[in-house]
């Protein structure tokens, strides 16, 4: 028995995986081409495949000093993410019917609505004064900042945890720590991941925090250093983009791990 | 319970590992030589940049400079100025950043510096003038010209030679409109590239005093700015069909491919145009105003200053390091690998593509960009790009009048 293919559908899959794979070839295909290659037609297949692009990249960029900073700051920041910001959502999400921890929530999700732009000299300054305007004090940032939207969404999703579950828990003797740490967080699994992701690709791709925060070329991340290729009046194109595409590669990889369980979220998210 | 302690205690140690990592470069000295720190602006001159210093460093072991060239240099530059943590040496753009921290007082008085000696007199006014003040807070490094780049294959193909007056140009431009191709590939898109005819046609028409004139209200655009406009929409019946829909990069690669005989661009654009067409054969000219060439001067202006803060601890090191950078050996290497110009007197730039601006700069025939003396906030480029649009010349010099009265009133 054969089934028959569903055309429509079909049609619109394509069309829709186009939408991806254009950007792409062209990103790939301008980071192997030459200035003059590229002059002649941006959509032309590359003739001479300018490999050398890439290690040009690499020396112009100080590739794995930026690469290191990034990534450190990445893995310790989602890392803290996951620890701190569920634990405080538990703390809201079951509290909820005390007026403090209403409060709080409202507090932290509030947040969400001041853009960056506007609390980017206070933050400066205070950094500065606090002598945290380095990688650390990044991390910290990013971690803090991470509550408004975070909160939000563990909170909504610890709610729909049956509290039946704790109260079992409770029973057989474990503490409310106990009771976080064996049966809550187990259970975050899918929305970790989700928050997971999302703070990955963000502190990741972050350009103006760390562009006002960090203070030397040593401590630099890969967004920062990829400016390189930009001058006043000239633009290396296919340099950065042959940076682009080695810096983005790593999070391709953490997508292709992670997307089980993204997709796994978002349906739980949805049955309740 | 042990478990749960375990990746936090982890993460903990993690982070005060990295603090120790983290102070340990901030103070870091290097054998008791003395640190300067050199903040500058532009990425592509990194590199030159990198030799010169060390150069400079194995020459003056007690002294070592590092360089900083952040992305979006001004905003790190304001942002370091919030901090307190202003950098010993920078080099920047004459630019409304330059004037604002000038006017704060935050970099050093070079007036009758012996550091100003051999600098062309000319940019040390515009400095002066772009400011205000009566100090001067910065030594012009290396300058920029815009003018009118021009296919020099083409011409020669055409008979055309190179325009020195108003008239001239517009025949040269007819010329070439009836030889059927395009006289100018315009870039309207990006409306900073329509500063360039402005700033091309209103040194010679009207005049660099007029902002001056205008601050006291001794003047209006309305009075002088007739024949700027009339000319401007000129210019216009010379560019291609879909000027509106192509900006600056688009105009580099399409004068590279020889679309068009002439284009209205800085020096800057040189290089990107060979990036895209290594053989190709071109010049620049002086922006021909007026009908006459006495008026027609080379509109150029600082492209790199070099200053010291106030606060820096090492002053003395930082003015040796800007000697040192101003020697003539060290200039000439500057503007031979970025294609600037000079500011230094005695360094020319010799490459073969600017050789019709050399009389220019050897007579000191220069005028600063007539747009740096408009306040940023009246947006004049975005003005500019709707006139072109609209080419109603009342409507336009209106809009100049009031913008300048509404920013004027803002202070």
């Amino acid at each position: 028995m054969r089934k028959s293919t569903n055309w429509p559908i079909t049609t619109l899959i394509a069309l829709g995986s186009l939408l991806i794979l254009f950007p792409l070839y062209l990103t790939v295909s301008i980071a192997l081409k030459n200035p003059e290659e590229m002059a002649r037609s941006i959509f032309a297949l590359p003739t001479g495949l300018h490999f050398e692009n890439f290690a040009n990249a690499i020396a112009a960029t100080d590739f794995f000093t930026a690469f290191k900073n990034s990534a450190l700051v990445t893995v310790i920041s989602v890392l803290f993410i996951l620890l701190t910001n569920s634990m405080v959502s538990y703390a809201i999400a079951r509290n909820m019917n005390k007026r403090f921890f209403k409060g709080l929530y409202f507090y932290f999700i509030s947040a969400m609505f001041i853009p960056f732009q506007i609390i980017m000299l206070p933050v400066v300054k205070q950094t500065t004064a606090f002598n945290m305007n380095n990688i650390v004090g990044l991390i910290i940032l990013y971690v803090v900042y991470g509550l408004a939207f975070n909160v939000f969404v563990y909170v909504g999703y610890i709610r729909s945890i049956p509290y039946e579950l704790e109260e079992a828990a409770t029973v057989d003797g474990a503490t409310t720590w106990g009771t976080f740490w064996r049966i809550i967080f187990p259970l975050l699994a899918p929305i970790n991941a989700t928050i997971g992701i999302l703070s990955c690709l963000s502190s990741w791709n972050d350009f103006l925090l760390p562009l006002v925060l960090l203070g030397g070329p040593e401590s630099y991340t890969l967004p920062l250093v990829q400016y390189v290729f930009q001058g006043q009046f000239s633009t290396d194109f296919n340099l950065a983009f042959a940076s682009y595409l080695l810096a983005l590669l790593p999070m391709v990889i953490v997508y292709l791990f992670a997307q089980k369980w993204i997709i796994n979220g978002i349906t739980q998210g949805a049955i309740k | 319970m042990k478990k749960a302690i375990m990746p936090l205690l982890a993460g903990v140690l993690a982070v005060s590992m990295l603090s120790a990592c983290g102070s340990k470069s901030d103070g870091g000295s290097s054998g008791g030589a003395v640190k300067v720190e050199f903040f500058q602006n532009k990425p592509e001159a990194k590199a030159t940049f990198d030799k010169l210093i060390a150069k400079f460093n194995s020459a003056n072991p007690n002294i070592k400079v590092t360089q900083v060239n952040p992305p979006d240099a001004e905003t790190v530059l304001k942002t370091r100025v919030a901090k307190k943590q202003v950098p010993d040496v920078i080099g920047m753009g004459a630019t409304d950043t330059y004037s604002t921290l000038s006017k704060s007082g935050l970099f050093e008085n070079f007036t009758n510096d012996p550091l100003t000696k051999n600098i062309q007199p000319a940019y040390l006014d515009m400095l002066k003038a772009q400011t205000g003040l009566s100090e001067l807070n910065g030594i012009p490094f290396s300058t920029n010209a815009n003018g009118v780049i021009y296919n020099k294959a083409m011409f020669k193909e055409l008979g055309l030679t190179v325009p020195t007056t108003w008239d001239e140009f517009m025949a040269v431009a007819q010329k070439i409109k009836d030889a059927g191709k395009t006289p100018f590939y315009l870039t309207v898109k990006d409306s900073w590239t329509t500063l360039i005819p402005f700033n091309g046609l209103e040194p010679g028409v009207v005049g660099i005093d007029f902002f001056k004139q205008r601050k006291e209200g001794t003047v209006t655009f309305k009075d002088k700015f007739r024949e700027v406009a009339d000319k401007q929409l000129q210019l216009l019946s010379f560019g291609q069909k879909d000027m509106f829909g192509k900006g600056y990069n688009d105009g580099n690669v399409a004068f590279a491919k020889g679309q068009s005989v002439m284009y209205l661009q800085g020096v800057w654009a040189i290089p990107e145009i060979q990036k895209a067409n290594p053989s190709i054969e071109l010049g620049v000219f002086p922006f021909p105003a007026t009908n006459d060439p006495a008026k027609n001067k080379l509109v150029s202006g600082v492209d790199t200053l070099l200053t010291v803060s106030k606060s820096s601890e090492h002053k003395a090191e930082a003015k040796k390091f800007i000697e040192f950078l101003l020697q003539s050996e060290n200039v000439k290497q500057y503007i031979t690998e970025q294609k600037a110009f000079p500011a230094v007197q005695g360094v020319t730039q010799d490459d073969p593509s600017v050789a019709d601006l050399k009389p220019a700069f050897e007579k000191g025939e220069l005028v600063d960009f007539a747009d740096h003396y408009i306040p940023g906030a009246m947006k004049v480029d975005t003005i500019i790009q709707g006139f072109l649009q609209k080419k109603d010349v009342d409507a336009y010099l209106n809009s100049l009048d009031t913008e300048w009265d509404k920013v004027a009133n803002r202070k």
